[in-house]
């Protein structure tokens, strides 16, 4: 960029710094000089006017004092000539002369009065008028010609000062208009030159805007946009020369930073698009872990249901198997074969209850496990589920003892079969691991908030305990303390992996406190909302239900498999009750069709119509069983089943495999209710 | 100063009230005032009256704050046309601008306003006042319609009469209680009937 060019091309703008900054300071200098000078003569030009208008208003008050003085006089004058009293004109042109010699020493004093009134004539017609008062004085009675002479030299006087008067009024006017006149101009030529000097402070101003300000701020806009064209615009052309040279050091320092900046752009290219390769390459991978989660997750699942069909698969015909056996029980049997077939019911039970809870286990996993929960007395529980335990380590070497801390009356509201599981769990756990141990039973409540407490069940034995290492997998499903070919106890390793999964379901926990060598305390404790029990006091819970069983009457069995028909007729036939049999839904209505019956037991799934739609047809019917109570025989007993049992009309629900108690307690309570 | 000039205005008053009986409000030379007043008299008649304070008092009720140092005897003029009463001719004395207006008042039988002139004036208003623009205001009013022009203090008029400069107020408002007053001690003091 050639300066010399940029000179020619600022014209008389063209300047630095320094010089405007010169400028500057010498135009605020003389500037505020010469409005001092202005103001100090308009000043004093308004003073001397203001001084020549006031020197005019005294010397007009003077003149209009001495105007009084002849006004008295002459009327003094007038009343003495009109009353013919003429030595009292002694006392007028005594006043008269005291007026002559004031106004011969107003003249003196004030130069202006002088002016005006002419001292020396007035003095001469003010003589003449004393000479006629003078002579009047001296004649016995005023005489016609000495009034006229009085009356003239009067006159005169009186004229002669109206005229006075009336050219020193209208001077006094006149100095008085001046000076205001004057007074304006000065303040328009104060206010003129203050605008004046604004304005050249302003023009000032608008230059080092232009020539300085406008250029820095194009500095600032370039440094911060990095544009390099923002310092070639005109308002760089303009700018003084300190800042055109800081235009060219910072365009300089631009295009070498653009080089930097292209540089390492080229650098950052290169590093991301190898960050993307690698992005890809971990997207893709989480892609594989999520498909291979998703197949856990369905393998998992199809490991679930396999474990529920086939159990439930096994469940049936064991069933068979144990009522079987139960019946031949019943029977005359020799030694050895009673021997045998208690062998054969005992491990049809341990295989039972092994299925039961692979079905239970199975449920919760699925997340289609219910609670059931019924409102009991907290104490009546607590000493029952006290009494159970007991049975259970009075076959055992182990000691017992219990302490049960609870409300009196308090009713509470959970699933009791959860709880008893759980605490069968428990019991199980010690019997198995610590067989010779001192157990203790603590039942204890503990209050929460007023309306919310907690209960805690705990189950303490001195046995062997659990190393530190096992605690952490002893609620895992299938684990076993004992995990060799050669292991002592027998058992799937659920019972503390469903324990801990209902006890979540009730909102709880389960933990364990052990040491080696010391013992374990397995511990239960979940919410309850207790309330007091106002209503008739149960004293043992013996006398909750008296039930007598019916043992006679007509019992119509619908069930389409044949063995299950067979086995459970003959429990029937053996309770008492004569039993007509039908294999379908169909055949049942028939059968109802013609005879009344006590009882139905109705499967519910059988082929060509299931138990639901025969118990509609039935309930629905006006034939002989419309009210004839019917008991649902199934063994899927899921929730929405039980439903749709009761939906159908079904008074009474049993679950397969059937237990002979059970099946008589539900048919005396139909029976009865 | 306006304070010192009236003092000394009331005590030179005060020193010529006894005096002032006869010459004080003559009309020095009466033929003259006659003439040019009644052009056509045949002859004239001077009758004397006493003002005292009776009158004063009388014409105080119309006039307040009227200057009044006239007490003593006073000349009236009667004119005649060989027997018809013409009118009356008669001089009143005011304070004016520079010393005492002497005003002389030419009255109609009926005592109105015929028509005046000043015997000594040193005001500067002095001409407008004798002129017709001033006179044919006042000309045939009564003492009732002269008052009708003044206000209730009777110390200005009630509005400024037309045609008259502000610098003329003071000497108009003096000719005009002059007028009231000069019918009032004539009408007191001269009753018509001893005229005639």
């Amino acid at each position: 960029m050639d300066v010399g060019s940029q000179q020619t091309q600022g014209g008389w703008e063209s300047f630095s710094i320094r010089t405007y900054n010169t400028i500057l300071v010498l135009a605020a200098t003389i500037g505020g000089m010469v409005i001092a000078m202005i103001f100090a003569w308009t000043a004093s030009v308004a003073e001397q006017a203001t001084s020549r208008s006031t020197n005019a208003s005294l010397a007009l008050s003077s003149l209009d004092h001495l105007g009084d003085r002849l006004d008295i006089i002459l009327t003094s004058s007038d009343l003495t000539i009109a009353s013919g009293q003429t030595y009292s004109l002694k006392w007028a042109a005594d006043q008269l002369k005291l007026l002559q010699a004031e106004v011969s020493e107003s003249g003196e004093r004030d130069d202006l009065l002088a002016s005006f009134l002419r001292p020396r004539e007035f003095e001469a017609i003010l003589n003449e008028l004393g000479v006629v008062l003078d002579a009047s004085t001296t004649l016995s009675q005023t005489g016609e010609d000495l009034i006229a002479r009085y009356d003239g030299r009067a006159g005169a006087a009186v004229a002669h000062f109206q005229e006075v008067f009336t050219a020193l009024s209208t001077e006094t006017q006149e100095r008085e208009r001046v000076a205001l006149t004057l007074a304006d101009r000065g303040n328009l030529i104060r206010v003129s030159s203050v605008a004046s000097y604004f304005a050249l402070c302003i023009f000032l101003g608008w230059l080092g805007v232009r020539r300085v300000v406008v250029p820095i701020e194009v500095l600032t806009r370039a440094n911060e946009r990095y544009d390099v064209s923002e310092l070639e615009s005109d308002e760089i052309n303009r700018a003084p020369e300190e800042i055109k040279s800081l235009a060219s050091a910072l365009k300089m320092y631009v295009n070498n930073l653009h080089l930097i900046v292209a540089e390492r752009t080229l650098e950052l290219d290169l590093e991301k698009q190898a960050l993307e390769n690698e992005v890809g390459m971990r997207r893709a991978a989480e892609q594989d872990l999520s498909e291979a989660l998703i197949r856990a997750e369905q393998a998992s699942e199809s490991k679930s249901k396999f474990l529920s069909v086939t159990s439930h698969e096994l469940r049936t015909p064991l069933n068979t198997m144990i009522i079987a056996l139960n019946l031949l029980d019943g029977e005359q049997q020799s030694k050895q074969a009673r021997s045998w077939l208690s062998s054969a019911v005992e491990s049809g039970g341990h295989l039972r209850r092994l299925i039961d809870r692979i079905l239970q286990f199975s449920g919760i996993e699925s997340e289609v496990h219910e609670l059931n929960p019924t409102e009991v007395n907290l104490a009546i529980f607590c000493r029952s589920l006290i009494e159970q335990v007991r049975l259970q380590f009075e076959a055992s070497q182990s000691s017992f003892r219990a302490t049960c801390a609870v409300e009196k009356d308090a009713l509470a509201t959970f699933d009791t079969g959860a709880v008893q599981q759980i605490i069968n769990n428990f019991v199980s756990n010690a019997t198995r691991y610590a067989p010779s141990a001192n157990v203790t039973l603590d039942i204890k409540t503990t209050e929460l908030s007023r309306h919310q407490h907690s209960l805690s069940i705990s189950l303490a034995d001195d046995g062997c305990g659990i190393a530190a290492e096992e605690v952490e997998k002893i609620f895992d499903p299938f684990y076993r303390k004992d995990g060799s070919l050669s292991r002592t106890n027998e058992g799937l390793g659920l019972g503390l992996a469903l324990s801990k999964s209902l006890a979540e379901l009730l909102g709880g926990t389960c933990s364990v406190e052990t040491e080696v060598g010391s013992g374990s305390k397995f511990t239960l404790t979940f919410p309850l909302a207790l309330r007091q029990d106002s209503g008739p006091k149960v004293e043992d819970e013996s006398a909750e239900i008296a039930i007598a069983p019916l043992l006679e009457g007509q019992i119509l069995l619908v069930e389409d498999s044949d063995v299950n028909q067979m086995i459970t007729r003959h429990l029937l036939e053996k309770m008492g009750f004569d039993v007509e049999c039908a294999s379908s839904g169909k055949e049942a209505l028939q059968l109802a069709a013609g005879q009344r019956f006590n009882v139905i037991l109705m499967d519910l799934q059988m082929p060509e119509m299931d138990g639901l739609e025969a118990t509609r047809h039935l309930k629905s019917s006006e034939g002989l069983n419309r009210a004839t109570p019917v008991i649902a025989l199934t063994a899927n007993v899921g929730k929405e089943m039980r439903l749709a049992a009761e939906q159908s009309g079904m008074q009474g629900f049993v679950s397969k495999p059937v237990s002979p108690q059970v099946l008589g307690e539900e048919i005396a309570r139909v029976l009865a209710s | 100063m306006k304070n010192i000039r009236l003092i000394m205005t009331f005590v030179m008053a005060l020193t010529v009230q006894e005096a002032s009986a006869v010459a004080y409000c003559a009309v020095r030379d009466p033929v003259s005032a006659i003439q040019q007043f009644f052009p056509d008299y045949t002859s004239y008649e001077a009758v004397d009256g006493a003002v005292d304070m009776s009158v004063r008092d009388l014409i105080t009720e119309k006039l307040p704050n009227v200057h009044f140092s006239e007490f003593g005897t006073h000349t009236l003029y009667v004119v005649f046309k060989d027997s018809e009463l013409l009118g009356y001719v008669h001089a009143r004395t005011e304070k004016g601008d520079w010393g005492l207006d002497e005003l002389i008042w030419a009255l109609s039988p009926s005592l109105s306003i015929k028509d005046f002139r000043y015997q000594r004036s040193r005001s500067m208003a002095r001409a407008w006042v004798e002129s017709d623009a001033f006179v044919d205001q006042i000309r045939n009013l009564d003492v009732d319609g002269l008052v009708a022009l003044l206000n209730a203090e009777r110390d200005d008029f009630r509005e400024p009469l037309p045609g008259m400069a502000l610098s003329a107020r003071d000497t108009s408002l003096n000719a005009v209680r002059s007028a009231i007053k000069t019918i009032l001690i004539t009408d007191h003091v001269w009753p018509i009937d001893s005229a005639e």
